[in-house]
């Protein structure tokens, strides 16, 4: 089964964001929302990233969803700080926010497979949104 | 030379004088951000800073390593850019050649300095002329080493001369375009503005210059 991590400047565009795929889940996948510095400013902080990573290591694959800048060096110093097989399970996957969470998500839902997971996730950089 | 010695009171005033320049500098630094970039880089490392000048007491036991391996932390955990993982890795990374030690020859602070310089090009993937803080770092130690070895210089003087190749590095962040970070973005717009990393990492080499014996 696979986790969900939303790296996000800002912690509540990462729990709205959150909101709005759990209402696609059925359960199976666990997604936790990693996103501001700190304090609650627009940041991003590896602590709370790793602390995510750690939380999903039973999961078989981790997924990391980012949207700019320092969430992807944030993202890849967490991976770094955990321990190595964890370090295995955790993709940061190259998608837009928001599509590629709910995309991900979604597939994750009906299977287990981690590249058709991260094949939808990064489809949503393609999805037409005005015919 | 093979006498000097940099005593672990040395690396514990550089954090003291670190947490002062964080405040002095805020608003310099985030002036410099907020042409380029997020206009945060000021704020972030004063939050950073403070929380190491808060805990440093109580570090002051321990050895040089794991001093600076609780400063990194502490810069990684509050300062919320991309400065957190780059300078919380360099403290760390820079700590581990002193592992164990009460007090470190100056041939181990230069491999400390090229070891926290190694993992902020590594982390944030940027050679020199990337208009970071890489174009002061990577002259800087270049420098030490090799005035230190080449020309055998005194140890303050060699670092004095790593603090102007560094100085020099940031001037040359000045007039070209960003291939990282934000500023990447703004193309042509970045031209004429000092990369605010760039413009940190100067006043943290100052620090150490200033300090040593």
């Amino acid at each position: 089964m696979t986790g969900v991590i939303i790296v996000s400047h800002s912690e509540k565009l990462a729990e709205g964001l959150k909101d709005i795929v759990m209402e696609m889940n059925d359960g199976s996948v666990e997604v936790i929302a990693a996103g501001g510095a700190s304090d609650g400013r627009i940041g991003t902080n590896t602590l709370k990233i790793k602390a995510a990573i750690e939380a999903l290591a039973e999961r078989d694959h981790i997924l990391i969803f980012v949207d700019l800048g320092s969430s992807v060096l944030c993202s890849e110093t967490a991976i770094e700080l955990v321990d190595d097989e964890l370090q295995k399970k955790v993709h940061i996957v190259d998608a837009p926010l928001v599509e590629g969470v709910v995309g991900g998500v979604v597939q994750a839902t009906i299977c287990n497979d981690l590249e058709e997971i991260i094949a939808m996730a990064k489809e949503g950089a393609n999805l037409n949104k005005v015919c | 030379m093979s006498d000097y010695i940099l005593n672990k009171d040395y690396f514990i005033g550089v954090l003291e004088d670190l947490a002062v320049l964080a405040e002095e500098k805020k608003v310099y630094f985030s002036e410099l951000d907020s042409a380029i970039g997020d206009g945060d880089h000021g704020m972030n490392l004063s939050i950073g800073f403070r929380e190491v000048s808060k805990n440093l007491e109580g570090w002051k036991s321990e050895d040089i390593n794991t001093i600076f391996k609780n400063a990194g932390t502490a810069l990684l955990d509050k300062v919320g850019g991309a400065s957190g993982p780059l300078y919380g890795g360099f403290f760390m990374k820079f700590g581990v050649p002193a592992k164990g030690k009460e007090e470190v020859s100056f041939d181990e602070f230069i491999e400390m300095m090229e070891a926290g310089v190694a993992i902020i090009e590594k982390r944030g993937k940027a050679s020199v002329g990337d208009k970071t803080m890489v174009d002061t770092l990577r002259p800087a130690v270049d420098a030490l080493r090799a005035v230190y070895s080449e020309d055998d210089m005194a140890p303050k003087e060699a670092m004095k001369k790593a603090l102007e190749a560094g100085s020099a590095g940031s001037d040359s962040t000045i007039p070209i375009i960003a291939k990282k970070g934000r500023a990447m973005r703004l193309g042509e717009r970045a031209i004429g503005h000092r990369d605010p990393g760039s413009a940190s990492s100067v006043a943290i080499l100052e620090i150490f210059y200033n300090r040593m014996p």
